[in-house]
């Protein structure tokens, strides 16, 4: 049995809120003033960005020098089931970030977020755009008028939401992973023959971490899952401007922060087109760059530190010094 | 050497097995047929789970014990409570940094 040592770099708790922890990575050399904040999906585990010694983003923004805060959205137990989308991206993640703030001093924090943290991410800029330095959004879906693969898992013929969401408050992981499961039915015969194949240690060892990590479902609310499928899915509410949190609506015009938006060419769980649309919906400059991967390997794979972490990590030191400009 | 091509015909084989599942298994994921026989199941799993839930709810209220909806409202209310204190520890901090300045601002009597 292989030790993968997942999730190895040292941190602090800041705040504990429900379900959610915030956590700080300890750094060994001085820190960059403003905060960086890692903002994970919903649907899988947050040490996604810290998956094994090699395999880590955290470890890179250290490097560079930056103030790593992860949002670990933890397990959500049946007394979470009032958490919705609102309060993830706007209640939650404010206190994320009060917490992220705090602790550096700073005043804005730069925010990370992968997938439908990215989503977060931006849904939280727009409505709080004093608060938010840049995003990073990494395989974000924005427009979902056409979502690709998920079309299937999001087929109102297939599932009554309501009915699920009184059944079962929380929907348990498993039921979550099986769902996604269905999408690929041989994609783990055919990663097994890969991994047969793979003689190199390191790189057996990356794909097992991979796997592992995507073999660890987290349960999610069922409010949560109405809102994200019902609204940000069938309804492409977000990007038609329909969506509407906290009693307010939403409007990703109303966003001023800069956005590096990183998009998997490679992506069949966000289509590429999906993430690009943000350059023209968001009302803050969008730099847009491409990379040559799939949606798990643009921040996990063995090219993720020449492509994704390097243009993060290089656009988030030059906007430090933007911040400090004023 | 003769090894060697029966492997490569064998890989060459549960490759073409696999895409030909795949796309086969797409194809049905679309068929009304089966996300109407899904539909179904789903829905026979959920009335069976709240009517369990229900029932159990119903036997614990028989022995004075809370519920799983007594807890969640309790949860809420903990809740609406840790947020309005935090709101007030924000109010109390934003006035305790602008007492000094408004005390060197004003004059004394």
């Amino acid at each position: 049995m292989i030790d993968l040592q997942l999730a190895p770099t040292p941190c602090d708790e800041l705040l504990r809120r429900g379900p959610m922890r915030v956590l700080r990575y300890r750094a060994s050399t001085p820190r960059l003033p403003v905060p960086v904040v890692l903002v994970p999906s919903i649907i899988n585990r947050s040490y996604v960005f810290d998956l094994r010694p090699g395999q880590s983003l955290v470890e890179a923004l250290l490097g560079a020098g930056l103030d790593v805060v992860l949002v670990d959205w933890g397990v959500p137990a049946q007394a979470d089931a009032r958490l919705g989308l609102g309060d993830y991206a706007l209640g939650l993640l404010g206190r994320a970030l009060d917490a992220a703030l705090a602790a550096s001093g700073a005043t804005k924090a730069h925010v990370l977020g992968y997938c439908l943290g990215g989503t977060f991410a931006l849904i939280h800029a727009a409505r709080h755009p004093g608060r938010v330095a840049s995003v990073v959004a990494l395989t974000t879906p924005v427009d979902l008028a056409d979502p690709g693969a998920m079309e299937r898992l999001v087929d109102p013929r297939l599932v009554d939401l309501d009915a699920l969401a009184r059944a079962y408050p929380v929907v348990p992981g498993p039921a979550l992973w099986a769902a996604f499961q269905a999408l690929d039915p041989t994609g783990n015969a055919r990663k097994a023959r890969h991994l047969a194949d793979e003689q190199d240690p390191e790189r057996r060892a990356r794909v097992l971490a991979q796997e592992r990590w995507l073999a660890d479902p987290v349960p999610m609310t069922a409010r949560a899952l109405q809102d994200i499928v019902g609204a940000l899915y069938r309804d492409n509410a977000l990007a038609a401007g329909r969506l509407s949190l906290g009693g307010a609506p939403v409007d990703l015009k109303a966003g001023a922060a800069p956005v590096l938006n990183l998009v998997a060419s490679g992506d069949t769980v966000v289509p590429p087109a999906s993430s690009r649309a943000l350059a023209r919906l968001w009302g803050g400059p969008v730099e847009t760059v491409e990379v040559k991967a799939g949606h798990i390997g643009i921040t996990v794979g063995s090219q993720a530190p020449r492509f994704m972490w390097k243009a993060a990590t290089d656009w988030l030191v030059a906007r430090q010094e933007e911040v400090a400009r004023g | 050497m003769i090894e060697g091509a029966w492997k490569q015909a064998a890989e060459a084989w549960q490759k073409e097995w696999e895409q030909q599942a795949a796309r086969w298994w797409d194809a049905t994921l679309r068929e009304p047929l089966t996300l109407e026989g899904m539909r179904k199941a789903l829905e026979g799993v959920c009335a069976a789970k709240e009517r369990s839930d229900q029932a159990l709810e119903q036997l614990w209220a028989l022995y004075r014990l809370p519920t799983a909806t007594d807890v969640e409202r309790l949860h809420e209310r903990l809740g609406d409570l840790e947020d309005g204190l935090a709101r007030l520890q924000a109010t109390v901090e934003a006035l305790a940094e602008r007492l000094p300045a408004k005390a060197k601002a004003e004059p004394k009597a």
